[in-house]
């Protein structure tokens, strides 16, 4: 009897003790340990997660994590010759199937077929899982890819693991219903109407085509596979404009007031002639992904995960002009730059990218002098001389607006001018005036493909406008906004039937190369936030409506 | 007119990505074992970029009587790269002081990204001792060294696990397949006169 009692009382304490675990598993704390075991490779002590590749080849966790391979979804990649699986709760506790197999018994099921393409394995349980993370061998007996680590895990560190992956990825992101994908495009109110006019016309003909695929949907020539597979793409599309207005600080609130109204899975495009930074931090907050914004003033950051910015921006064009010092004055350290720059964040953002590249090169740059200009104090030419007569520079940057170019123009022939470099973007469209003696001095940084080479895409815009737009495209607004709804198209592809943003951004991730208009290449990678990499360093020629002549490479080291 | 070209093919792309992911749930993964070869290379006259931004003549990597080892990866690879890098870790490691008993290489093959600074971080979080290089250089260039080794690939996320070896002063070089393990690398180092 005291032997039953006794077995009843260790059963009652054992399950309370799971009970206990289970429910501090469950607490937002054990849940942010699974998320760091999982993305950055630490255990729950600090410590670093520790795997073996092939027998005896240390995996670090903190170098080589598992979401480095299964993705941040846990929707897994395939990259080479690896296929690394989902691994998201929804994948790792069912059977898992070939891809050919679960469409098959997709449409079997919904014929009332019963019989079933065998599983290539049954669903995991918690003593299964932990087996195969430890061991590598599956619940058939299969040995994984050699690739895979075999993890050293304890069991409470197993337990941590387990329930991450069982919520991973577990139910899709806000703004997708079974018939119907949300999404927002921003417009703030420092923006132009025609401006917001080449945003809003590509996007409402992106939802125009969405409609269209309406009548499709019902046509009875698609196999009942594709037409299950291509709700990924005939889901309803909207995209609401959410419309921010007054102080940048206030946006935060005004985001959250139009997500609250309508949640959305992402946000396409969006316009701002002021900084990103508000958007950026709302997007990272409320983890929504922003697709390639038009604006030349992003965020830099190497751990920003949520925006997609087609480049740099400003930053960009600044960090190129100091590699390209850097690079021409290698053999010569020594030399001195003068940097002018206008407190604007324009100015600034140039002037943070060329102190970031000049930096770089520690062992042979020369020495850097920088004069900030106030938002409204005059550039002119006497200023400019003064300011050369007062550095003896022997190359000047200049990180101001139009007024850049009269100060130039006014300067006097004379053989002893230092080299000049100026931003094509900030400068504007004004380099006629640059008299033909200054030309083989000024060096202008020009973040676009060249407009020979840019010919060969005249009229992609006009396509997704359908000739809505009263002016010519000149700030390429509508080309920007065509290469991100091109890159978002193929993302939705990729996605298949996997509504969670977190793979929406991981997909376009393992894009290739795009080639589109405005920028040489679009490229990406794991984690990779800038698509495009490159700024030409050009020259004007001595015709009277001067031509580019390039100087540089596309990128610079 | 590339959307309506997008969106009318897309039922054939759909297609052809079931396809190839059936096929590639079938592939699965590379081969278990490594398969080791022994290829005559002619190295190319390019002049790539270091992780401390200094220019090195890429035919200067063979002026030493140490033994080469080349690699080709990228800074934000997520699966291939990690593994060659850990055996490059556990390589020096095993080495202890004398890490730079063998001069080991990683070409970048996403050279739009990987910048010195990159490179520098990368090498930072694998914990490289003297002896490691990073190596990046023009789009073109890093194009003509994967075809020397006959190591092309035109997207980087269809790379594969490729070790090249150089004994000093060998004619021919050891081109391994695949996946060593520490004790395997170890062992074909010491093959190659370290």
């Amino acid at each position: 009897m005291m032997r039953i009692l006794l077995c009843i009382l260790v059963c009652f304490a054992a399950s309370l003790a799971t009970i206990c675990v289970a429910s501090a598993a469950d607490s937002p704390d054990q849940y942010r340990l699974g998320e760091r075991m999982y993305r950055d490779g630490l255990l729950s002590d600090g410590t670093a997660l520790k795997g073996y590749v092939r027998g005896d080849l240390e995996a670090d966790g903190t170098i080589f994590s598992c979401s480095n391979c299964h993705t941040r979804s846990g929707l897994g990649s395939v990259e080479g010759q690896v296929t690394s699986p989902q691994i998201n709760g929804a994948s790792l506790f069912k059977p898992r199937y070939l891809f050919k197999d679960q469409i098959k018994n997709t449409v079997s099921k919904s014929k009332g077929v019963i019989r079933k393409a065998p599983a290539l394995r049954p669903a995991y349980t918690e003593e299964t899982l932990a087996a195969v993370l430890r061991g590598g061998i599956d619940p058939t007996g299969r040995e994984l890819a050699p690739v895979m680590p075999r993890y050293n895990l304890n069991d409470k560190d197993m337990r941590i693991m387990v329930e991450y992956l069982q919520n991973l990825s577990a139910v899709f992101s806000p703004g997708v219903t079974d018939t119907s994908l949300t999404f927002a495009t921003i417009v703030t109110d420092d923006v132009s109407p025609e401006d917001r006019q080449a945003m809003l016309a590509s996007l409402e003909t992106l939802v125009t085509i969405n409609q269209q695929t309406k009548t499709q949907r019902k046509q009875p020539q698609f196999a009942k596979m594709f037409r299950m597979l291509d709700t990924a793409f005939f889901r309803n599309i909207s995209i609401n404009t959410w419309e921010l207005k007054g102080d940048p600080a206030t946006w935060n609130a005004q985001l959250d007031a139009y997500y609250q109204k309508e949640p959305v899975f992402a946000i396409l495009g969006g316009i701002s002639n002021k900084p990103w930074q508000p958007i950026h931090d709302y997007c990272e907050s409320r983890q929504i992904p922003c697709l390639f914004p038009i604006t030349d003033l992003p965020v830099i950051s190497n751990t920003g995960w949520y925006t997609y910015y087609a480049s740099k921006g400003y930053f960009q064009e600044g960090e190129t002009a100091a590699r390209f010092l850097n690079s021409s004055i290698r053999d010569n350290a020594g030399k001195k730059v003068l940097q002018i720059v206008r407190s604007t964040p324009q100015g600034e953002a140039l002037a943070s990218g060329f102190a970031s590249a000049w930096n770089e090169n520690e062992a042979g740059r020369g020495t850097l002098a920088t004069i900030n200009l106030g938002k409204d104090q005059k550039l002119d030419t006497p200023a400019l001389q003064q300011l050369l007569l007062q550095h003896t520079p022997d190359s000047v940057v200049i990180w101001s607006g139009d007024d850049t170019i009269s100060a130039l123009a006014g300067m006097p022939s004379q053989s002893n001018l230092p080299q000049i470099f100026v931003s094509s973007r900030y400068v504007g469209k004004t380099f006629a005036a640059i008299p033909e003696r200054m030309r083989d001095k000024l060096f202008i940084t020009y973040p676009f493909r060249l407009p020979e080479d840019e010919k060969k895409f005249k009229g992609y815009n006009e396509f997704l406008t359908l000739g809505k737009l009263k002016q010519p495209d000149k700030k390429r607004i509508a080309t920007r906004t065509f290469s991100m709804i091109h890159i978002f198209l193929q993302g939705m592809k990729e996605l298949k039937l996997d509504y969670y943003r977190d793979t929406l951004l991981d997909v376009i991730g393992m894009r290739p190369d795009q080639y589109l208009p405005d920028f040489e290449r679009y490229s990406f990678g794991p984690g990779q936030r800038y698509a495009s990499k490159g700024c030409y360093i050009v020259q004007l020629d001595q015709s009277q409506t001067p031509q580019l002549i390039k100087r540089s490479d596309w990128v610079l080291f | 007119m590339m959307l309506p070209t997008l969106v009318k093919n897309f039922r054939v792309a759909l297609l052809v990505q079931t396809l190839v992911f059936c096929l590639s749930s079938y592939t699965y993964a590379e081969p278990a074992t490594y398969k080791r070869t022994l290829e005559k290379y002619t190295l190319p006259d390019v002049t790539l970029i270091n992780q401390d931004g200094k220019r090195v003549p890429f035919k200067s990597i063979m002026d030493s009587n140490k033994p080469v080892i080349l690699d080709f990866i990228f800074g934000t690879c997520t699966t291939i790269c990690p593994v060659l890098s850990a055996g490059y870790v556990g390589l020096q490691q095993k080495m202890g002081e004398n890490s730079t008993g063998v001069h080991l290489i990683s070409i970048s093959i996403d050279p739009e990204n990987d910048s010195p600074k990159v490179m520098k971080e990368y090498l930072k979080r694998y914990r490289a001792k003297p002896g490691w290089d990073f190596l990046t250089g023009s789009r073109k260039d890093i194009d003509t060294v994967m075809r020397a080794f006959n190591a092309y690939i035109p997207n980087k996320m269809s790379h594969y696990a490729l070790t090249l070896i150089h004994p000093p002063k060998a004619d021919k070089w050891i081109r391994i397949y695949g996946i060593m393990s520490s004790s395997e690398f170890f062992s074909e180092t010491k093959k190659a006169g370290l």
